[in-house]
């Protein structure tokens, strides 16, 4: 099961994921456009980015009025019939990461279908803050990271 | 193993999803009065207004549930239920079960006062109520009652160009969700788009001659030739009570935590059952769509022997006037009359919200202009999360780092702009 | 179907009027944007002699070409007026994220004309533009005021004056939201003479793209050229600080203004370590892959609880070395200047003039009210204090060292400053290069940012007897990679000797710096070593659909550069302006000295290749003939 895991150490901030995100699945360039969110938390000189965690039990798929929300049987990536959906956005309210995001384009809301398996905005990152790999092996990471390896030296090419 | 489910809405449509995707053996029945496969409540007014087509407000086709594996009997009555025998009859058969779920939903009340059985008196429930309003040309409408569905349709209405009467029985609209302040400012944003808002008045009586004419108050007359009930539902629990199940006290089929009725192999869930509330634990009543599609799962799931259990009711209602979002979630002062609340409040010019909190824990929140880090409110509120652990959370970096969705409701948890 | 180009917001401050329009097809194409707007639309919009501080004054923000893509760097809004530092043209440069939120609410360039009555901000969502009162603002210092714009405003950038620039110090900054800014030639004191505190930009619109498949395919080569350059590494961790210790061991910093060369203790104080010290993470401007900015906290001692993002070159030069602070003092003085919206190196500037004035009895403790020395942090932040609210003798000092040397006898000799601005971190006698007469041939005075080698090495220093070259070390290879036509790349650089021709490289990176102002990217080193005009076409090509070479960008480059030239002129610049300070000519440093009459020679040399007069430094016929700029010549 691989998913996006954020390394928040490593992050920036600078918002290439967003308009690339916004380039592939809006046409359009704009960060608000973005499935992925960088929250800026400047009083904590933090950058997280934030992007649907696909829950096991995902939340916004009990709130959806239309059940268009659904788990794919073979990824389990959490997915929408978008072309259904009526925009009223109780699946935002229902989301407690904030992942579901409102496309005002179409005036639907839309979450991270991790573009079928190869995430453009893990291709695009250009500090490693957004790695795409198996989710028993990110916590695996997490513990080496604890450790004292850090993902961005390494991501970066420095060697320790 | 059988499971005959009874109600053809959102419960009983997740319930027989849920069921599926425990076992792909069980025998699944459905049976329902209506011969319409399953629809979308809540995108009924959105048909009203022209936005979408009728026909997507149809979740399933007959297709689909025979993909489910799915027996359907539709416009079927179900006439009894024998407990004991594990049966129900239904048209002149007799249906055996292993476990029955009941989710039989509610229906909107029309009183019984002068002129309501006059053409040109509606509900909003189904989308043949939808296409009769439709057909009915309506130019001039009421909607009795102001509670979410009753705005809504307002809304809906005025934006086909009608005129449009809202009126309210209580001193502000959308009583249940929101308080005095908050409701006020929604009011003037509906009146902003034209909708006449009437609060503090009781409808006595419709009157004309065929066709409705006007609506009477007990403060005024208005010349109409619609009237629009939505001032509240009635569950559909005359079968359960037949069969001798429990009914509470406000008029629900009585459950557990685990959606089992006072008898055995019988659950229910949706509108027709009165369940916890997640906060207070008092019985309440949800006629929310994710309510009942919650309280369906974990009545699947316990009919098929494994254990869940339902969190309780907590209201989430969104709506979006003139594209303005406007929140409610958890209680509002009248739902928490009784308990010492704290308010933590704050108006400016694009932002209104209001954050209830009783012993340190999240009860209620309504915000007009934003849905920034409600999701994160819900969530506290859902889980009891304590209002002085969320603020140190919000201090700390380390926990913010990994928990940044967070930092949205940063500003109603300290009370900020 | 694509965005390109936005419209252009005009905001009339003295009428209330708001109006927008269409970027006309032949600004497009001769301008492309950013500096190049600005240029053209300040030259025929401000009267010749205007006030810079009065309501003829226009100021205007562009936001580069390809602002709001993922183009690496591309973050850069370029903010112009009529200097009221220097009377000539004032611009300024910053990146984070309010060109990207100005881009997406549909403009290309925001101007305001006119002056408000009463403290104004203006608010801008999309078509959705008002002007609103500012009482409630007006004294508040910088990040108190994002504060709450922030919060009534959700989401928007913010650009906006401190104090400074609401008390017309004439080198007040623009801030941009809390920690960046439009600093340089004192745009502060316009935006403050026109009464406007504040402008919040929220953009909704999307930016569609002529060939988005085409941008992402330049996006990634840019990024792999950028990685590929060999300060990458050392950028993405220190940031501009790589090149502070090399200038400490050339004796070529502002140390004490200019009068040491260096500080013993530099290594300390400025070099690259601080940010291991007081640095935390890494901070971007949008879409920009090096990330050379860092959070900075000071975590005990007087200044404990300090923060900001910073541990930058020019703090670390203006503070540490001209004034002489200790590290902590450096980062507090830049909280101070962010926060108050100063200008930090003519701050700096200004404040090592005073010290050394009063070191020279020049002023005494009678006219400061207290003791001023070299690394005395208290006394400098209260002269700053005095100037920033224009009080006592910190209301002459706020008008710049040139004009408060006219103001003291015997003062302008430690005025130091080119064309009324005070000059950055660097001393040419200590490292003479291209840097060092991009100085003097700057369009906007004294300063280092418009012209600088983009294979500049600072491992070598040994200029010629001629000053006409700058020893590199090259490589066949790199020199084969540059993105630089043949024929200018074989004029300017000289394999065999290694060498740089300072006049030829000059003019080539004063178009390239002056291009990426346009576009919007950002003029670090290992963009300026990578990202040639090739590159920057191609993505340019495929944003707007328009047919554009690399030799067309850098002709609308040195167009606009031209014309600048031409606005200067017009506004009265000499002859021999183009001068260092006296200092520089007659005081050596350990015998580094300048040849004025040899810099002259390479200044002259300079204008030939410009295509300007040898002598005057104006434009020929010719010149403005080819670059379609003929009319302009008054």
């Amino acid at each position: 099961m691989k998913r996006i895991v954020v390394n928040t150490e490593a992050c920036d901030g600078c918002g290439i994921c967003q308009l690339v995100c916004s380039a592939y699945k809006a046409g359009q360039w704009h960060p608000a456009f973005a499935r992925i969110k960088i929250k800026q938390l400047q009083e904590f000189g933090l950058n997280v980015p934030v992007v649907c965690m696909h829950c096991t039990y995902p939340p916004c798929e009990i709130f959806c009025v239309m059940n268009l929300i659904y788990k794919d049987p073979d990824t389990a990536y959490t997915l929408r019939n978008v072309e259904r959906c009526i925009g009223c956005r109780a699946c935002e309210i229902a989301c407690p990461f904030s992942a579901a995001v409102w496309d005002p384009l179409n005036e639907v809301v839309v979450n991270c279908d991790l573009c079928g398996g190869t995430p453009e905005c893990v291709n695009h990152c250009p500090t490693g803050a957004l790695i795409f790999m198996d989710i028993s092996e990110a916590a695996d990471k997490k513990r080496r990271e604890a450790a004292g390896l850090r993902i961005l030296e390494a991501s970066r090419g420095f060697s320790e | 193993m059988r499971v005959l489910i009874i109600g053809n809405g959102a419960a009983g449509n997740q319930a027989a999803a849920c069921i599926r995707k425990h076992s792909s053996e069980c025998e699944i029945v459905m049976f329902a009065r209506e011969s319409f496969p399953e629809y979308s409540a809540c995108a009924l007014p959105d048909v009203l207004a022209g936005w979408i087509p009728l026909d997507k407000t149809f979740l399933k086709t007959s297709l689909d549930y025979e993909q489910l594996q799915i027996k359907t009997c539709f416009g079927q009555e179900v006439n009894n239920v024998d407990i004991n025998k594990q049966c129900l009859e239904a048209g002149d058969k007799k249906y055996y079960y292993d476990r029955l779920i009941m989710a039989t939903g509610s229906q909107p009340i029309i009183p019984k006062i002068d002129g309501s059985q006059l053409n040109g008196n509606f509900v909003v429930k189904t989308p043949q109520d939808i296409e009769r309003i439709i057909d009915h040309k309506p130019t001039r409408a009421v909607i009795v009652g102001a509670g979410n569905i009753g705005v809504e349709t307002a809304s809906a209405l005025r934006n086909r160009g009608c005129i449009v009467y809202l009126i309210e029985m209580q001193d502000r609209i959308m009583p249940l969700l929101y308080d005095k302040k908050p409701a006020d400012i929604i009011q003037t944003m509906l009146e902003q788009e034209d909708i006449r808002v009437f609060t503090g008045e009781r409808v006595t009586g419709v009157a004309g001659e065929q066709q409705v004419e006007r609506l009477l108050t007990d403060q005024q007359e208005i010349e109409c030739d619609t009237v629009i009930w939505a001032a509240g539902v009635r569950q559909n629990v005359e079968l359960a009570r037949k069969a001798g199940l429990k009914i509470g006290g406000l008029g629900g089929i009585e459950v557990n935590k685990y959606m089992q009725c006072s008898e055995p192999g019988v659950f229910a869930c949706g509108d027709c059952v009165q369940s916890p509330h997640v906060y207070t634990g008092k019985p309440s009543l949800s006629l929310l769509w994710s309510s009942a599609k919650r309280q369906a799962d974990v009545a699947a799931a316990n009919c098929m022997g494994k254990l869940d259990e339902y969190e309780g009711n907590c209201s989430v209602v969104i709506e979006e006037i003139m594209g303005i979002p406007c929140v409610a979630i958890g209680l509002n002062l009248h739902g928490l009359a009784g308990y010492e609340t704290e308010v933590i409040e704050h108006e400016s010019e694009d932002l209104y919200y209001r954050l209830l909190a009783v012993d340190d824990r999240v009860a209620g929140f309504q915000c007009v202009g934003s849905l920034e880090g409600t999701g994160s409110i819900f969530t506290m509120i859902k889980k009891g999360t304590p209002l002085s652990e969320a603020r140190k959370l919000l201090h700390n970096k380390g926990s913010i780092s990994t928990m940044a969705w967070y930092m949205d409701s940063s500003r109603y948890i300290f009370g900020e702009y | 179907m694509n965005d390109y180009p936005g419209k252009i917001l005009e905001i009339n401050l003295s009428t209330g009027s708001i109006s927008s329009r269409a970027v006309e097809p032949d600004l497009i194409k001769q301008y492309l944007g950013g500096i190049g707007f600005n240029a053209r639309i300040l030259y025929d919009e401000i009267p010749v002699g205007a006030d810079p501080l009065g309501e003829e004054n226009v100021l205007i923000f562009a936001a580069g070409t390809l602002v709001g893509t993922p183009f690496p760097t591309a973050s850069r809004t370029e903010a112009s007026a009529k200097s009221p530092l220097t009377g000539q043209f004032g611009t300024s440069n910053s990146g984070a994220f309010f060109g990207t939120q100005l881009k997406t609410a549909g403009y290309d360039a925001l101007l305001i004309k006119g002056t408000s009555q009463t403290p104004v901000y203006i608010v801008i969502s999309d078509e959705e533009v008002q002007i609103l009162d500012a009482a409630f603002l007006w004294g508040k210092e910088c990040w108190e005021t994002v504060d709450i714009l922030e919060q009534k405003h959700y989401g928007a950038e913010i650009a906006l004056v401190g104090p400074a620039g609401e008390n017309l110090v004439r080198f007040a900054s623009i801030e941009n939201g809390r920690y960046d800014g439009w600093g340089r030639t004192g745009l502060g004191a316009v935006m403050g003479s026109k009464k406007l505190k504040a402008i919040a930009v929220k953009g909704t619109r999307g930016r569609k793209v002529h060939n988005s498949a085409a941008l992402l395919e330049a996006v990634r080569k840019g990024q792999q050229l950028i990685k590929s350059a060999s300060s990458y590494m050392a950028f993405t961790e220190y940031g501009t600080l790589n090149a502070s210790i090399p200038y400490g061991k050339n004796k070529a910093i502002s140390a004490h203004n200019f009068t040491l060369g260096t500080l013993p203790d530099w290594k300390e104080i400025g070099g690259r370590q601080i940010v291991d010290k007081y640095g935390s993470r890494h901070v971007a401007c949008q879409s920009c892959i090096i990330a050379c900015g860092h959070w900075a906290e000071i975590k005990e001692g007087k200044y404990a609880g300090v923060k900001v993002k910073d541990l930058e070159i020019t703090p670390v030069m203006s503070f540490g070395a001209t004034v002489g602070l200790n590290t902590e003092a450096i980062i507090k003085a830049s909280e101070i200047c962010q926060r108050y919206g100063v200008d930090m190196v003519s701050t700096g500037g200004v404040l090592g003039f005073a010290i050394e004035l009063y070191k020279k009895g020049i002023i005494t403790t009678e006219d400061v009210g207290f003791e001023l020395d070299f690394g005395d942090d208290e006394a400098a932040f209260k002269l700053l204090h005095k100037i920033i609210d224009r009080e006592g003798i910190g209301d002459i000092l706020a008008e710049g060292t040139k004009r408060a040397a006219e103001q003291f006898a015997n003062a302008d000799r430690y005025a130091i400053h080119i064309k009324g601005m005070e000059i950055p971190m660097i001393d040419p006698r200590g490292r003479w290069s291209t840097w060092s007469l991009g100085m003097l041939t700057n369009i906007r005075g004294g300063d280092h940012l418009r012209c600088r080698n983009p294979v500049e090495n600072l491992r070598y220093n040994d200029k010629d007897e001629e000053y006409m070259k700058e020893r590199f070390g090259f490589k066949k290879p790199m020199y084969d990679r540059l993105d630089m036509p043949e024929d200018l790349k074989s004029k300017a650089i000289d394999l065999e000797s290694d060498t740089v021709d300072i006049a030829e490289m000059s003019k080539w990176a004063e178009d390239l710096i002056n291009l990426y102002n346009s576009v919007g990217i950002c003029i670090r080193p290992p963009v300026m070593e990578k990202v040639g005009p090739t590159i920057i076409a191609e993505a340019c090509r495929a944003f707007t659909g328009l047919e554009i070479s690399a030799a067309d960008l850098m002709e609308s480059s040195e167009r606009t550069w031209n014309l600048i030239k031409l606005f200067n002129l017009r506004e009265g610049e000499e002859v021999d302006a183009s001068k260092f300070p006296r200092r520089f000519y007659e005081e050596d440093i350990d015998g580094n000295i300048l040849d004025e009459e040899k810099i002259q020679a390479v200044l002259e040399k300079y204008y030939q290749v410009r295509g300007w007069n040898g002598r005057t430094g104006k434009p020929d016929a010719n010149t403005l003939d080819r670059l379609n700029l003929v009319d302009d010549l008054g």
